[in-house]
């Protein structure tokens, strides 16, 4: 049973009308307190000032940031509290999933239109999932990985519904722990006809780290070609192509993540460095050019992609002029 | 040039989509709100079917267009196709969340069987689309109860049965030739069938195909739908 009155929410959405159709859902829900604003800018001034326990923002915010750079913002200051429950808002819930990455995912997500009993029911289960998970996460915060996986057993045995949620965190601390034949065994273990897209991961990440790299590239193929949109996998895929000095291949990999989802900027940066290296000065120019215009209202925009991009127009403009010079002399 | 025409088709078609969905959402919400308000007074039936007849119509309305932006994508090979792992209690009882309202006004009772920690890989988006119009319809055709229940052997198989007259002969005769049922003049398309389908066929998985089915009778005697998918 989860105690509505003593929560606080804020309502990120630029249509006002459904703010506040949504605001009163809430309250119907027992929300005493909530606010309402209508940018991702005016939401970050908000979380300085209060701590809210839900956080309800659409994706689409136009033309500024949109709800995933805003969680992203939060997440990176220190904005929210571990414990608030942030819910994306979207017309269109692939298109908006395949622009997170996987260390800023929501906890929910709910699709338009959508009433007060799916509302209801939507958060019912995200802030359960997030209390009886949180203790797990505390220990996984202090770097307590033995305390966590003991955890793990404990809440997956008293709720058989977060057994695959606790495995996948018992998976990650065992990594991250660098226990890696104990992980490989518990791989095993999970390992069905048709594998969860953590567990191939997991298991390309393992392979890895202990240097089977021809294995692990397997690994992450398999993953991409079952989950398409996992676009870690193709992440993966490309750093371990570009260690093997296979650079044309791994730029091959991450332009097909881009097609998919460009807004990454870190992943167009890789892409515009991977090019660079290729002597592909347009792609370059396309992943720097796509670099600066998404980050421009993001938290992780740097110097980096301009100096890069004005580069590589540079390069282009050399080009084109030895080109000219050459067809000159033919004249 | 053609591809041109086709990417801002695409765009205008998306876009015209998502703001009619806007719309129709405002419309459901604010037509609940001022039902709500006689939630403990007793309505007259008259008042009680036209309100069911608004829900109804607007759930649908939206549904069909989904489906038609899906459909769209798929004839352009542009539909996003994402499965992953997901909670199927979960997920059955948000698709009959979305009907609460409506099954309530018109006094109809569901149920859902499901094992609490079954999870199976599919689209949950695409998946949701087919199943809010198999629901919508039951809702439409069904005396009194809804049960949808879902197993995994092999297949995943989501359920869905009411106690309707169940569907007509020569729907359950073209077995899976839906297409062939598209019908102008009845106002029921059979557009949900032909999505449903193509769908489940979406989710096939290396020899193994997904499919649905149409039969009639079971514990609750009327209409059974089903999709199953690897």
């Amino acid at each position: 049973m989860i105690h509505y009155s003593k929560l606080k929410a804020l309502i990120v959405e630029d249509f006002t009308e459904f703010a506040r159709a949504v605001s009163t859902m809430l309250r119907d829900m027992g929300i005493s307190h909530t606010d309402t604003v209508t940018s991702a800018e005016a939401a970050i001034q908000a979380c300085r000032e209060h701590k809210y326990d839900i956080i309800l923002s659409d994706y689409n915010l136009g033309p500024q940031k949109d709800g995933q750079q805003l969680l992203e913002e939060l997440i990176e200051f220190n904005l929210i509290k571990p414990k608030t429950t942030f819910v994306m808002v979207t017309a269109e819930k692939n298109a908006a999933m395949v622009m997170a990455a996987i260390e800023f995912l929501p906890d929910a997500y709910v699709t338009k239109p959508f009433n007060r009993h799916l509302l209801k029911s939507k958060l019912d289960k995200a802030i359960a999932k997030k209390q009886t998970l949180e203790p797990i996460k505390i220990a996984m915060r202090k770097c307590q990985w033995m305390k966590a996986i003991e955890l793990c057993a404990n809440v997956a045995n008293q709720n058989p519904k977060y057994k695959n949620t606790c495995n996948q965190l018992k998976m990650k601390c065992l990594i991250a722990n660098e226990q890696l034949d104990e992980a490989g065994q518990f791989i095993k273990q999970l390992q069905k006809k048709r594998c969860a897209p953590w567990v191939l991961r997991s298991q390309g990440i393992i392979l890895y780290k202990q240097q089977e790299l021809d294995q692990s590239i397997e690994c992450f193929n398999r993953l991409i070609h079952d989950y398409p949109m996992y676009l870690e996998g193709y992440d993966w895929l490309a750093k371990i192509q570009h260690q093997l000095n296979r650079p044309i291949e791994a730029q091959k990999t991450l332009q097909k993540a881009v097609l998919r989802s460009p807004k990454l900027i870190k992943r167009q940066k890789l892409l515009g460095g991977l090019a660079e290296q290729n002597n592909d000065i347009n792609s370059m120019t396309e992943a720097y050019r796509q670099a600066v215009k998404y980050g421009e209202h993001s938290v992780f925009r740097s110097a980096e992609e301009y100096v890069k991009l004005t580069k590589s127009i540079g390069l282009q403009l050399k080009g084109d002029a030895g080109r000219q010079r050459k067809t000159n002399r033919r004249g | 040039m053609k591809d041109d025409n086709q990417s801002i088709f695409n765009l205008v078609l998306a876009s015209t989509v998502h703001d009619m969905k806007n719309s129709l959402g405002m419309l459901g919400e604010s037509l609940n709100s001022i039902f709500e308000q006689f939630e403990n007074k007793i309505l007259e039936p008259k008042v009680r079917d036209h309100y069911g007849a608004v829900q109804y119509e607007s759930a649908r309305v939206n549904n069909l267009l989904m489906q038609l932006l899906a459909l769209y994508k798929l004839e352009n090979e542009q539909l996003p196709f994402n499965p992953n792992y997901y909670n199927l209690g979960d997920f059955l009882e948000e698709q009959s969340c979305k009907f609460i309202p409506l099954m309530k006004a018109k006094g109809i009772n569901y149920q859902i069987k499901v094992a609490e920690d079954l999870e199976a890989v599919f689209d949950d988006n695409l998946m949701a689309t087919v199943l809010e119009n198999i629901i919508g319809n039951a809702i439409r055709y069904t005396k009194s109860q809804i049960h949808i229940s879902c197993s995994f052997d092999r297949l995943l198989t989501i359920q869905i049965a009411d106690d309707g007259p169940g569907y007509p002969k020569q729907m359950i005769e073209l077995a899976g030739d839906y297409i062939q049922g598209i019908d102008q003049s009845t106002g029921s398309t059979g557009l949900g069938l032909v999505f449903a389908k193509k769908i489940a066929e979406l989710h096939s998985h290396k020899d193994v195909k997904g499919n649905i089915t149409l039969s009639n009778g079971g514990e609750l005697g009327g209409g059974i739908f089903e999709i199953k998918i690897p």
